[in-house]
């Protein structure tokens, strides 16, 4: 069976901006991937166009069907996580396995107070 | 509700496909080849024009035409011709040029389309009214349509669904601004 995994070490949920977040990941596919990327980055969700902002990403050259890497990444300094009722932005990181199965995606919290910032914006 | 808990958030409406109206996609597909794959799909804001000219993608690919899709409302208007210049790509027979929106073309402009796309094995633009191309769907809404959306949506609040037809009716049938009062709505609980 495919399968793609994130470990964010100590299964943490919540960053401060500036620190390292640092994990496992490891893939195993029923065939050598095309290419195998994990990406550092945040995206909107809300009303309206959504964007995203790609960080940071590590690419393995020449990847076998089953590997696993440690990886970190230094968080950078802005922007927070945060949640109205209009839009949402929210930090990830993604697996991408070209030629295996879907990506797996894993989010977390960057905030300086310790959980999402919550904005009360009005209609 | 959260911006990311509201099940009107942009990125699931973008999830949403075109669901053909008393019709079939094979009926769609028939047309388009019928009409040697040069079409214009009409119809009021928001009826899903966008969506089907979008939708009709994949099966263009598979009649080996390489896609080309072009949403002019993203250009700054008016649009000139030195702009279309730069957007149109270099036509040839398995090209197949989608433009969206091409009721923002000026006579001259439109003009200027159909010269650079001469070659084009295929134009299928989306447009308000008819009259550049023949039609291959007219695309219509009811408020059927928007409670099947919100199935699909997967809006268990059934008490707010039921005022489907209100919503509809308060849009003039334009079912993307319904969605979004959908979302205003769900925001507030």
């Amino acid at each position: 069976m495919e399968q793609l995994v994130i470990e964010i070490e100590g299964r943490k949920k919540v960053f401060l901006p500036g620190d390292m977040l640092r994990g496992r990941i490891r893939w195993s596919c029923a065939e050598t991937p095309k290419t195998a990327e994990l990406r550092l980055f945040w995206y909107t969700r809300g009303k309206g166009t959504a964007h995203s902002e790609l960080v940071e990403g590590l690419r393995y050259d020449r990847a076998g069907p089953s590997e696993s890497h440690n990886f970190d990444f230094k968080l950078p300094l802005a922007p927070y996580s945060f949640s109205g009722k209009l839009i949402t932005l929210t930090w990830a990181l993604e697996l991408d396995i070209e030629g295996c199965s879907d990506p797996a995606v894993e989010e977390f919290v960057v905030s300086p107070f310790g959980k999402e910032v919550q904005l009360n914006a009005s209609l | 509700m959260r911006a990311h808990d509201n099940p009107f958030s942009t990125d699931r409406l973008l999830k949403l496909r075109y669901l053909p109206q008393n019709e079939t996609w094979d009926g769609i597909y028939r047309r388009l080849e019928a009409l040697r794959f040069h079409a214009a799909i009409v119809g009021p804001e928001g009826s899903g024009k966008t969506t089907l000219l979008e939708d009709l993608q994949p099966f263009l690919r598979a009649s080996g035409f390489a896609p080309h899709l072009i949403y002019l409302s993203t250009e700054a208007r008016p649009i000139k011709l030195q702009r279309l210049a730069a957007i149109l790509p270099q036509a040839n027979p398995s090209c197949a040029v989608l433009l969206d929106s091409a009721e923002l073309l000026g006579r001259a402009a439109w003009a200027y389309c159909r010269w650079r796309l001469r070659n084009a094995g295929g134009v299928i633009i989306t447009a308000h009214c008819a009259g550049r191309l023949p039609i291959l769907v007219k695309c219509s809404t009811s408020p059927e349509l928007l409670r099947l959306l919100l199935d699909k949506l997967c809006v268990a609040d059934h008490s707010r669904a039921c005022f489907a037809e209100d919503v509809f009716l308060k849009h003039a049938g334009n079912i993307r601004a319904a969605l979004l009062d959908y979302y205003d709505q769900f925001a507030r609980v």
